[in-house]
């Protein structure tokens, strides 16, 4: 962080030292949301304010497999509003969150480009296509098998 | 905010005015007896325009100015309360109430309700807009005030209390749209925040979002177990707002009632079934005998100077959390509160032979921090608090509602003796700059053996939020600051400037516990100060009225001393009377999320 912050001149901008460390940790640690806020001159309070403005910014670190819903028009007409509704139930996590056992983290995307697939969602690397919700429970045993 | 020397004229709502050129066209027009409504605005700080309830109608300007925003020009023609503006407003009320819940009837703040009033005034009797919750959940972690965001409007006037006022920076607005509400960093819960609990937040917001923590129930439930004693204490602070409050309500100027208006409450308790009620006062003075005492020996040693007052649990909080370091600088004294609630548990509970797990000790205080102070650890014995329940100004008046008593019209009555009784200098603990002032006249007493004269340090007295005096006494000089806020105190520290003192004294609140977190809201919204000075005028006339105007000659504290405690500062004194502290760095609490040891 330290070479982060002498790029930046006099009064470095907050969101830009959170970019920084999103890049870095590809979320944004507490501590180092403590820190940004202290080298940007305001108080942890608002620099929380702003990071969680933007959606953007990953307050939570991702899981070990992050799970990414398509919500493009495709997917969405297809049932992957179903898709995402199975997985928070099967997950007990919101989109933008991870599970207590690091395992996994849900968010939503505008479209993986899969659109023939549709629904689709990726899981760690895996793209999966047509997925149905009655599949769901099968495709995360496989990764939590795999742990 | 250019030029305020220059007059010029405007219309307003067809009336020729004479305004300051660039003054804040919103005083303006409350000045002139147009006021415009506005739930967002904080006299003292600068408009921010969030509420859009200020709109205003300006000749030549197509679109609806919010007045808090705007500037007086020569020459502007104003509408306050035109069809156009009236629609408007209203449009933005049902906006605000779209995801407003309509629990009015169940809600703490019915009937004293900012947006309620506005709802009311505007004609607003229906839905304009299908009711859409956010159903965040409340965050109820901290014993003194709860934050329910589904009845937050968004305003920010507890953000800008927070970190414009107090400097304390302890929350702000997070997330976006629907979503936003205001907390702590990361969603902490308020208890484990960098929040003080000074509670000035919950003097300022509109509605029911920010509250004390109502405690009213459990002094019911107490005050109907046959097998509990409750008895009470009352707060120098509380007293002044009580009279106020009763005299506004009825119309009447608040010099139509004493500033005393404790034997009206004395009275009022007693008729709700309270066994006796103390007098915090009674225990200022014996914090003043102990912490003078602690002050004249640390002054001779010259150890760990200055010493900083302790009777603010949102100082002490402060401390502990932002300047760790500077902790040591402590009295090691308890609070008033604090010190009748040990007395009470193991003197009182002795004489009147109840078994002190029997006996419920109700502390009324100007304060929401207070309600934290109660809950340390460090202030109980056995594994129960010394004060058990903790109730502000507001809670009080709840409480006489509740029963129907009117304590204005019930005959006074004196508080119990001996923990009733109290001097002058007790009576201005409730006012910034009144303890070092009670300090002062004991510890020139204490050092030279004489009492002063006269016995107002006037030099302590005033509103700014750092006050510096030099007190020679007996060829020596005692050098004071005096702290009103907690930005100040935070200039103080930071500055290093605190080393050249002998005694400091902080309150948290602006003003002083007259402007406490838990007392009654005035109805006229005033900036910190107005309504603060008037009660504490009222104090220092109280300590004008008393026969006995310094601590150590409070013949029920010396008595305590002979009976039961023995000298200031002695083996008993100390087990009862002092307390130590937890040193916490803010920093850490919330970059880690949780506690330090």
């Amino acid at each position: 962080m330290a070479t982060v912050v002498t790029q930046v001149k006099s009064k470095p901008s907050i969101i830009v030292l959170l970019q920084e460390v999103q890049e870095r940790y590809g979320y944004l640690p507490r501590e180092e949301v403590a820190r940004c806020a202290q080298e940007a001159g305001i108080s942890v309070a608002q620099a929380y304010g702003v990071a969680s403005f933007y959606n953007f910014f990953k307050l939570s670190k991702p899981g070990k497999y992050p799970i990414r819903v398509c919500s493009g028009t495709a997917c969405h007409v297809q049932g992957g509003q179903a898709l995402l509704e199975r997985l928070r139930s099967e997950l007990g996590i919101e989109p933008g969150e991870t599970t207590p056992d690091g395992l996994f983290s849900l968010e939503t995307v505008a479209c993986l480009g899969a659109c023939s697939m549709s629904p689709a969602m990726v899981v760690g690397n895996d793209v999966y296509g047509r997925v149905t919700t009655r599949e769901i429970p099968r495709i995360l045993m496989k990764y939590r098998r795999k742990r | 905010m250019g030029d305020t020397a220059t007059t010029v004229t405007i219309k307003v709502n067809g009336q020729q005015l004479n305004a300051p050129q660039g003054a804040n066209l919103l005083e303006v027009l409350k000045a002139a007896g147009f006021p415009v409504p506005t739930l967002c605005y904080l006299e003292g700080l600068p408009g921010i325009g969030a509420c859009r309830l200020c709109l205003v109608e300006i000749a030549g300007v197509p679109k609806l100015q919010t007045a808090c925003t705007t500037t007086v020009r020569a020459g502007m023609e104003v509408y306050t309360h035109s069809p156009r503006v009236r629609e408007s407003r209203r449009q933005v009320l049902q906006l605000i109430l779209g995801d407003h819940p309509d629990d009015c009837l169940f809600c703490q703040r019915s009937g004293d309700c900012e947006l309620q009033a506005l709802a009311r005034e505007y004609g607003v009797r229906q839905r304009a807009y299908e009711e859409m919750l956010r159903s965040f959940p409340a965050d109820e972690s901290s014993p003194a005030l709860t934050y329910n965001p589904d009845k937050c409007v968004l305003c920010q006037r507890c953000v800008r209390v927070c970190s414009e006022v107090q400097e304390v920076n302890a929350i702000s607005l997070t997330r976006r749209g629907i979503k936003t509400k205001v907390s702590p960093p990361f969603d902490l819960p308020w208890a484990e925040s960098g929040c003080t609990f000074c509670g000035q937040c919950t003097n300022v917001c509109p509605t029911g979002a920010l509250t004390e923590r109502d405690a009213t129930a459990e002094v019911w439930e107490a005050l109907g177990d046959s097998e509990r004693t409750v008895v009470a204490q009352i707060a120098p602070a509380v007293r002044v707002t009580m009279g106020e409050a009763w005299a506004a309500e009825r119309g009447l100027d608040a010099g139509a009632v004493p500033p005393d208006f404790s034997e009206r409450i004395v009275a009022g308790l007693k008729a709700l079934g309270f066994h006796a009620v103390f007098d915090t006062q009674f225990s200022a003075d014996l914090t003043i005998m102990e912490e003078t005492h602690e002050f004249v020996e640390r002054l001779k040693e010259g150890e760990r100077l200055p010493i900083f007052t302790s009777c603010c649990p949102a100082w002490v909080r402060f401390l502990e959390l932002y300047f760790p370091e500077q902790v040591e600088h402590l009295s090691s004294c308890k609070s008033p509160q604090g010190m009748l609630g040990a007395v009470l548990k193991t003197y009182y509970a002795q004489k009147i032979g109840v078994d002190p797990a029997r006996l419920t000790v109700v502390s009324i205080m100007p304060c929401t921090a207070k309600k934290y102070e109660a809950t340390r650890p460090e202030l109980g014995r056995e594994g129960r608090p010394d004060v058990d329940i903790v109730l502000t100004s507001r809670e009080l008046k709840r409480l006489m509602e509740q029963a129907g008593i009117d304590p204005g019209k019930l005959a006074p009555q004196p508080f119990d003796s001996p923990l009733g009784d109290s001097s002058g200098a007790a009576a201005i603990f409730g006012a910034s700059g009144g303890v070092a002032e009670a300090a002062l006249r004991t510890a020139y007493y204490l050092i030279s053996g004489k009492e002063p004269a006269p016995l107002e340090f006037e030099a302590v007295r005033g509103w700014n939020d750092l006050r510096r005096a030099a007190i020679e006494i007996d060829g020596k000089t005692v050098r004071c600051a005096v702290v009103s806020g907690l930005a100040g105190a935070r200039r103080l520290l930071e500055s290093g400037e605190y080393k050249e003192y002998d005694f400091v004294e902080v309150m948290a609140c602006p003003g002083g516990c007259v402007n406490g977190g838990g007392q009654l809201r005035p109805a006229e919204k005033a900036a910190y100060g107005v309504h603060a000075q008037k009660r504490a005028a009222g104090l220092y006339a109280i300590d004008r009225q008393k026969p006995v105007r310094t601590s150590h000659h409070n013949p029920a504290v010396e008595r305590l001393y002979a009976d039961f405690l023995g000298a200031p500062g002695s083996v008993v004194a100390h087990h009862l009377l002092h307390t130590s502290y937890r040193p916490q760095d803010a920093y850490q609490l919330v970059a880690t999320g949780s506690r330090e040891g």
